[in-house]
């Protein structure tokens, strides 16, 4: 009977020190969750300025007449290649977060058999894992996630691909991110980034008066103030989406990880009413084992 | 007489309320702007942003962005932007040390045309670094 003691308590034990493990990486997730969220705020205004603005700028070269003849902006009239920019996670242990991104990719190639996809993933994860989906890897930015800068992601993986974009090489980028909706949901999300879709209207503020007037002065010429906003525009989008899905990967893991806990907990109560009867046998066994001796004695 | 201006970089917004005059440098050169300025859109160069406001001077290295002009409001969106006193002036001397470098001795790996951009950064934030020492 000893035996089967000493294996639970050595089981307890080891339950005890992964549960130490999970704990420990919940509250860091905890706290990555809020750092990235904290990070998001001014780059959100950012973008919407400068989205708003490059709305009105457009507009109002349209207004000029001008023929807008920018590289970024041309619309393919077929599309053959589209380059995907996925963003997964370097390490593990975050449920689900890289099998949901990878499966909405094997969706989305398996809808559009007849299109070459090229994905660029961002994360040791996706790029390990894309086999198992049947999706090729063109490239991969691996164990850089937490360190990435703006400046490094522009240079390494937007700009390159908007370049292929202007060449005619590729015919559409598309970002595959999750979406931080709250600490439980997090949901994979594609979006298109080129060939761009503008609304055309919506030319005015709240007040009706129109933010950029048809007289605006281009220095110096429509053509190239875009083409200098269009990357920066992409790119920021971009950055703003490897953030939230930083959010999201951590948001998943600290899921993850307190199911971990609760399951920890649950086997350990679930060990020890199993060890306190073997205990109990044990003993029962012994004093049944004494008063029978000492009975053969009488 | 005095207008709004807002300067915002990706990661913060650094200045926004009224000033009297601004000093900028468009890729067509230096330009002084005075309140009530035609409707403006221009590309920035890498270039000392001055900044009046009631003859205090206030001074920013920009480090490439855009200028718009309005009516009610000017915005300038930078790619990079620091205020001249937080710039360490030793940080700065070392990077254009190794931009000139890496554009004496050229690597394979190393594009000419990025080290130029970190030397003109940086000689940008030098003169900044001046200019605002010089008046303080």
């Amino acid at each position: 009977m000893a035996k089967g003691m000493k294996a639970i308590k050595d089981r307890m034990s080891s339950i005890k020190s992964t549960k130490k493990v999970t704990s420990a990486m919940q509250l860091v997730s905890m706290a990555k969750l809020q750092k990235y969220q904290r990070q998001i705020i001014p780059i959100k205004s950012y973008k919407n300025l400068v989205e708003q603005h490059m709305q009105h700028i457009l507009n109002a070269a349209k207004n000029k007449q001008t023929d807008i003849d920018v590289a970024y902006f041309r619309q393919p009239k077929t599309i053959e290649k589209i380059a995907y920019i996925v963003f997964t996670s370097d390490v593990g242990l975050c449920g689900g977060y890289n099998v949901n991104v990878l499966r909405a990719l094997r969706e989305e190639v398996r809808n559009n058999p007849e299109v070459e996809h090229l994905f660029y993933f961002i994360g040791k994860n996706g790029a390990e894992k894309s086999g198992f989906y049947n999706l090729t890897t063109t490239f991969a930015l691996t164990g850089r996630n937490e360190t990435l800068t703006y400046e490094e992601l522009t240079d390494e993986i937007v700009m390159p691909l908007m370049d292929m974009y202007a060449r005619e090489e590729i015919d559409a980028i598309k970002i595959m991110y999750t979406d931080y909706k709250n600490p439980l949901v997090q949901t994979p999300v594609l979006t298109q980034m080129l060939p761009a879709q503008f609304e055309n209207t919506d030319t005015t503020k709240a007040s009706g008066e129109p933010v950029i007037t048809a007289d605006t002065l281009f220095e110096p010429s429509p053509n190239s103030v875009l083409t200098y906003l269009a990357p920066k525009m992409i790119s920021t989008m971009a950055y703003i989406y490897l953030l939230e899905s930083l959010t999201s990967e951590s948001a998943s893991r600290r899921m993850a990880m307190e199911s971990a806990n609760t399951n920890a907990d649950q086997m350990l109560d679930n060990l020890s009413i199993l060890y306190n009867r073997e205990r109990q046998a044990a003993i029962t066994q012994e004093m049944s084992e004494i008063i029978g001796g000492s009975e053969s004695l009488n | 007489m005095s207008f709004h201006l807002k300067v915002v970089a990706i990661d913060r917004l650094l200045f926004e309320g009224d000033i009297d005059k601004m000093q900028v440098t468009t890729t067509d050169g230096q330009l002084t702007i005075l309140p009530n300025h035609i409707p403006l859109v221009s590309v920035l160069k890498i270039a000392p942003l001055i900044i009046e406001h009631e003859g205090e001077k206030k001074y920013l290295a920009i480090s490439g962005g855009y200028m718009s002009i309005q009516r009610h409001e000017t915005l300038i969106v930078a790619d990079i932007a620091e205020w001249a006193h937080e710039i360490d002036r030793d940080r700065v001397e070392e990077a254009e040390q190794r931009a000139r470098h890496a554009i004496e001795h050229p690597l394979e790996y190393v594009d000419p045309a990025v080290a130029e951009k970190e030397l003109q950064k940086a000689i940008n934030r030098l003169h900044v670094f001046d200019l605002y020492h010089k008046k303080a």
